[in-house]
């Protein structure tokens, strides 16, 4: 299916021949592909508005200061980001490979299980309902930029500490869910769901990919492949995306992938690169998943004809750096 | 593509092309997730969607959301997205206090007890309910008002009996009876069907907000002490006020805001309505010398009517469970 799915608001205006031609057609193009958003066109109300354009009306908005934090510390608010998917969350534990967060929910969805913390506690974000239920391991990739800090841990503290041992708590908190039919657990569920994509945010293939033979260096050199990047590859290193295209080229078969070097993947997932593998994502319309692979592939060989320098000794952050600058 | 969100979080404002965006959202929610209009307005209007769309941006906490949903999103479209999410909550918290709300819960209910109706679609905006012999088909995009004929064709349909004393919503009807209804409207769609529209179908078939029962009785005269005179006129006025004005009566005197609080209208309609009953009273109290008398009469009659139009918003429950 081609991309996500349009917003209603797309859908409506497709549906009212509002979009313009080239927007008309990716929309047309999802839609006929997409049983969910046939499903959707076909449930909407006939009462067409006319909304037209608004003049004079902006809004002033109190936007918060995003910071260039590279580190996630207990009680920051992060935004969380992976493809399509975002949300706000509070950090609540970090190692060295996941991070643990406690999700921002909507106000409307809070539970017993749901802090709720006034607007003088969450630095200009409003009053925010946190859950401890849904606590979640992410790993590092999904961090995006930390957009704010809890003040004062102590309600989410004795809230977490309740719904895991069971001790009493004064934090304020939402009201209970009594009855299956309490539409808070639609938001909850889809909430669980959008957690569950982000925890499954994986990008470095974990084993070694492929049972194809490793090409031998003369067949690497037909293919064109640079003498000294024949000789590594023949001898195990990972081709780049250029070197593969070459060999599938001239041999049929896609070289594997190999698994990234750990030290390679924590600093590609260092949350100050986001923002630029997204963007390098975005122009070579690929995923973020297929980037951050993408970009290990360039950055091994590097590291490698680094190595062979009398310089500073090879480092990935470097190489990254120059990478992403390029 | 639009650039709202660059504009905003570089200047710190929504320009008029995010405020568009908010309407043109607002009314596309609206219309997908079949909201009905607000209390007291018989369809959507570009007022109606406005005035959603202001309380959104300018009610309490207006800014600080739009302050949260700029930064969740990271880029134009998760933007339209995080905002369309949002907007989408703010219908689903204000439909849980009003009667649609309930209804819908109370539908989901009885749907869920009964066995011959398929629940399909895995989220809230794909969710269908059909009989089995049609669950395989489209999704019914068919007029409403052949589903309330429907409904209305129904033999011997039961309403709930119910004690005024209760404290909880009246049921809708007799659960017999609405599973007929139910099944009627569904063979009527002869396709899947979307909870929301099985709710515009119910409101429209049991109508629950009406203040025609609401009269003026001997005893809410005698607890307002009205002189004999009084209570004739007060009658005569009451006859006159259409449902949302005799519902505004005994809150006149308050803000625009605090009467659409009060009484679960939007506040245009509010407005209109205090206007119109305020037109009413002038002109029957204009040489009355017990006006105290009627208004206090009116006033007593008009917040059993609001009491009514919200505790007698329906629920298929049978009492005994938490809803």
């Amino acid at each position: 299916m081609p991309g996500p799915h349009p917003t209603d608001r797309n859908l409506a205006a497709l549906a009212d021949g509002r979009l313009h031609a080239d927007q008309a057609a990716d929309v047309r193009d999802h839609v006929q592909a997409c049983p969910r958003c046939q499903l959707r066109l076909g449930l909407a109300a006939d009462d067409r508005i006319v909304i037209k354009p608004t003049t004079g009306r902006s809004v002033p908005v109190p936007v918060v200061e995003e910071s260039s934090s590279d580190l996630p510390a207990q009680g920051d608010i992060w935004r969380l980001s992976w493809e399509t998917t975002t949300m706000l969350a509070v950090v609540w534990h970090v190692a060295a490979d996941r991070v643990s967060v406690l999700p921002v929910i909507d106000t409307a969805d809070a539970d017993d299980w749901s802090a709720l913390l006034d607007r003088t506690a969450t630095g200009g974000l409003g009053p925010l309902a946190i859950s401890v239920a849904l606590e979640t391991a992410v790993p590092w990739a999904v961090l995006d930029t930390r957009v704010g800090q809890v003040r004062d841990l102590e309600p989410l503290r004795s809230l977490r500490k309740a719904f895991r041992t069971g001790s009493t708590t004064a934090a304020r908190r939402g009201e209970p869910v009594l009855s299956a039919l309490d539409d808070r657990l639609l938001g909850l569920g889809e909430l669980a769901e959008v957690l569950m994509e982000l925890a499954n945010a994986a990008w470095a293939p974990v084993v070694a990919a492929t049972e194809v033979a490793t090409p031998t260096f003369d067949e690497l050199a037909d293919a064109g492949v640079a003498i000294n990047r024949a000789l590594a590859i023949s001898r195990g290193a990972t081709p780049t995306d250029d070197e593969a295209d070459l060999i599938e080229a001239a041999a049929g078969t896609r070289p594997g992938s190999r698994p990234v070097d750990e030290r390679l993947q924590r600093a590609i997932d260092r949350p100050r690169r986001k923002a630029a593998i997204r963007a390098r994502a975005r122009a070579n319309r690929r995923s973020e998943a297929a980037e951050r692979l993408s970009l290990a592939r360039d950055a091994q060989p590097e590291l490698a004809a680094a190595r062979g320098t009398q310089g500073a000794p090879p480092d990935y952050d470097l190489i990254l750096d120059r990478l992403l600058d390029a | 593509m639009s650039a709202t969100w660059v504009t905003l979080q570089a200047e710190g404002y929504l320009d008029d092309e995010g405020v568009t965006l908010v309407y043109e959202t607002v009314d596309a929610v609206r219309r997908f997730d079949r909201y009905p209009p607000p209390a007291g307005a018989e369809a959507w209007t570009v007022t109606a969607v406005q005035e959603f769309a202001h309380d959104f941006l300018y009610g309490d906490g207006g800014p600080e959301r739009l302050a949260r949903i700029v930064a969740t999103a990271t880029d134009e479209d998760s933007f339209e997205r995080v905002l369309e999410a949002a907007i989408r909550n703010e219908f689903r918290m204000r439909a849980r206090s009003t009667d649609t709300g309930a209804v819908l819960r109370s539908l989901t209910h009885a749907v869920d007890n009964d066995p011959d109706i398929v629940v399909a679609g895995a989220t809230p905006t794909t969710r269908t309910w059909s009989l089995s012999a049609h669950q395989h088909k489209l999704a019914y995009s068919g007029p409403t008002h052949e589903l309330v004929e429907a409904a209305h064709a129904v033999p011997d349909v039961r309403l709930a009996r119910w004690s005024s004393e209760s404290t909880r919503r009246a049921p809708i009807a007799e659960p017999d009876s609405l599973r007929r209804v139910l099944h009627s409207v569904l063979e009527q769609a002869g396709a899947p069907l979307q909870p929301r529209r099985m709710v515009e179908v119910i409101l429209a078939r049991f109508p629950l907000t009406t203040t025609d029962d609401v009269e003026l009785t001997d005893e809410l005269v005698t607890e307002v002490t009205a002189s004999f005179e009084a209570t004739l006129l007060a009658r005569q006025v009451w006859e006159e006020l259409t449902d949302n004005e005799r519902l505004v009566l005994g809150v006149i005197d308050l803000p625009v805001r605090k009467i659409a609080a009060a009484t679960g209208l939007s506040r245009s309609t509010a407005q209109r309505a205090a206007t119109a009953a305020k037109e009413v009273l002038a002109a029957f109290l204009a040489d009355v010398p017990d006006q105290p008398g009627v208004v206090a009469a009116l006033a007593a009659a008009s917040a059993v009517a609001r009491d009514r139009g919200t505790a007698r918003a329906g629920s298929a429950s049978t009492g005994e469970e938490e809803d």
